[in-house]
């Protein structure tokens, strides 16, 4: 079942020098429960068509639609809405807000969904039992390790049970041993909700995880291979 | 949201005690001013009181300007007024009072005086500055301002001639013995000011009238439904008068509230100023720091203005609590100023006592405009913060 439909998408950023085309007609389908990976080089467009996903950049051609709903046709505040509610986001550098503990960073989604007090409590507390940062919830973020800081950002992203991930070089900041066990956690939480992942990642281990492996390259992209065992 | 607000507060200390330090000085110095400006106007107040009464009774066109015949209650409307006022809880007090104008002469030194005939057992709520007041029985005395006693060279107990002119424009004069000197805390007042008899005022001007009723009151705030009262009152009984309150003829007291209301609201504006520049650039260096951070929180889903509640709400912590203990800074500093008993001398007037006036109501207006400040010296930064486009501030990060 497709979330998410990527039709002829373009995008062009212009500057006064020159026009850069970062994505050339893209076509894309997102199921639920897929679990993708996307490599290319630096410049390649990886981020541009991860910030189109999540609504937070707008296309110059072509449709993206959620759940059959284009993203064009939304406001800014519906946008917002939609990534609240449907698209959990992490980054390479965590981006926890420093002045929370861990379990606040979790919790803050759900305070911006209007979640019960009880609800939150129980959705935070099981969540972060499940990336293992129970004992380290009380923490402020730079009393924890570049490792446990992506666990309470995949934590972050997956407490409102959105029916996508979307995670931009969650690796790219952690040494591999620490970057494989993200991976597997994201991979493990992917099968035990059914959440779809896009991971964009450089580092190439990765890959060995993909359902789904596309690369880009000057903004044309190419699925790679499907593994469907993975 | 209040949580993030405030804990972003902290997160900075040495950003946000600066930008306290300067709403709390603002606002106690604010409070301060309020607080002088207050109690100058109590004093005001009260000198006003002392010399009008709380309202003042006389014939209709009394106190119209240019007019040719002179205005006098006569012994008739005396006893109607009179009757009328008895009747009344809240009037304490009344006395008559007759302005006369004259010549005031020893043998070799003489000076133009104003003065009022009053009744000697009453309304005479002035500094003595040497001798003493008129008493009761006293018929050819008289009490002049201490700046009068000066020029004329007059010791207690020596005797004047004064000289006026009858309602009837006849030449009068008569003596009277000095029973002191006087003054109303003006130097202006005092060098020409008098006071006599009622019956000498009378006998001066050949008149049984007086030109109005002095009524104090229990209260002061009784004065203006008092008033209204007596007007109506006065109309049934037929007698052509007008009252008039303290506020209504003490014009020195506009003047000097007004004076110090508009150095009062350059000062804030002044000061408005101050914090606005101050806490605009404060807050524009947070909120810019914390781009990438706002992108973040924007991005996992925090509307636009659940972003700019959220930066307003930084500003207004910093706003209610910098008020709060500027009110306090201010009340402390007030106290020891009145506890060191400074005094000071304005001009044309005698020392006086710098007083502030230590009351809460004096923190209301410091308060709101150092909320209002805040407010508004984080609006733009906190519009523009929720205004950029998302992707533009992760680039932030």
């Amino acid at each position: 079942m497709a979330i998410i439909k990527l039709e002829n998408l373009s995008k062009t950023y212009s500057s006064q020098v020159e026009e850069v085309q970062a994505l050339k007609n893209i076509n894309l389908t997102i199921d639920k429960g897929d679990f993708i990976v996307v490599n290319g080089p630096s410049g390649s467009g990886k981020s541009t068509l991860l910030n189109l996903l999540a609504g937070i950049d707008e296309a110059s051609l072509g449709d993206i639609q959620i759940n059959n709903i284009s993203l064009s046709s939304l406001s800014d505040r519906e946008r917002t809405e939609l990534r609240r509610d449907k698209i959990g986001l992490v980054f390479q550098y965590f981006e926890l807000i420093p002045v929370l503990t861990a379990w606040e960073n979790v919790e803050y989604p759900l305070l911006l969904q209007k979640v019960s007090k009880s609800e939150r409590k129980r959705m935070v507390d099981r969540i972060l039992e499940q990336v293992g940062l129970s004992k380290m919830a009380q923490r402020l973020p730079n009393q924890l390790s570049g490792g446990q800081k992506q666990r309470v950002a995949i934590a972050r992203a997956l407490v409102t049970d959105p029916e996508i991930v979307l995670a931009d070089e969650p690796t790219g900041n952690l040494d591999t041993k620490t970057g494989e066990k993200i991976i597997e956690l994201m991979l493990n939480l992917n099968r035990e909700y059914n959440v779809a992942f896009v991971i964009v990642t450089h580092d190439l281990f990765v890959n060995k995880y993909a359902q789904k492996l596309i690369e880009i390259q000057d903004g044309s992209l190419k699925i790679k291979e499907v593994n469907s065992n993975a | 949201m209040l949580k993030i607000a405030w804990r972003n507060i902290l997160r900075n200390k040495r950003r946000s005690l600066l930008s306290l330090v300067l709403i709390l000085i603002s606002v106690a110095v604010l409070f301060l001013l309020k607080g002088y400006f207050s109690a100058t106007y109590d004093g005001l107040e009260l000198m006003a009181i002392n010399q009008y009464s709380h309202l003042q009774i006389a014939k209709e066109g009394f106190w119209d300007e240019g007019s040719e015949e002179r205005k006098i209650l006569s012994s008739q409307d005396i006893n109607k007024i009179a009757k009328v006022l008895d009747a009344k809880e809240e009037v304490i007090d009344y006395t008559n009072t007759l302005e006369i104008a004259g010549i005031l002469g020893t043998e070799d030194r003489s000076t133009i005086v104003s003065g009022m005939g009053i009744e000697t057992d009453d309304g005479q709520n002035l500094e003595i500055k040497s001798g003493t007041k008129l008493f009761a029985g006293d018929e050819t005395k008289v009490i002049v301002g201490e700046g009068v006693r000066k020029k004329l060279h007059l010791k207690v107990d020596d005797w004047v001639s004064i000289m006026a002119t009858t309602i009837d424009g006849a030449y009068n004069a008569g003596s009277l013995q000095l029973s002191g000197s006087f003054s109303v805390g003006n130097d202006d007042a005092d060098s020409h000011y008098i006071m006599m008899p009622l019956s000498f005022a009378q006998t001066m001007l050949n008149t049984d009238g007086v030109d109005n009723f002095k009524v104090t009151l229990s209260d002061t705030d009784l004065t203006e439904s008092l008033i209204q009262e007596l007007e109506g009152e006065f109309k049934r009984e037929g007698l052509a008068v007008e009252l008039r309150s303290w506020r209504d003829l003490a014009n020195f007291y506009h003047q000097v509230k007004g004076l110090y209301d508009t150095a009062f609201f350059f000062l804030s504006i002044l000061v408005f100023i101050l914090i606005f520049m101050s806490i605009l650039e404060i807050m524009s260096m947070s909120f810019f720091e914390r781009m990438g951070e706002i992108g973040t929180i924007r991005a996992i889903g925090t509307r636009r203005s659940q972003v700019f509640v959220q930066l307003i709400e930084e500003a207004l912590i910093l706003g209610i609590i910098g008020g709060i203990i500027g009110v306090a800074c201010g009340w402390g500093t007030g106290v020891i100023i009145n506890n060191l008993n400074i005094t000071y001398t304005p001009p044309s007037s005698g020392e006086v006592p710098l007083y502030i006036k230590l009351a809460l109501n004096n923190g209301i207006i410091p308060f709101l405009i150092v909320i209002m400040v805040t407010t508004l010296s984080a609006l733009y930064p906190a519009l523009k913060a929720s205004r950029l486009k998302v992707v533009e501030m992760l680039r932030h990060v």
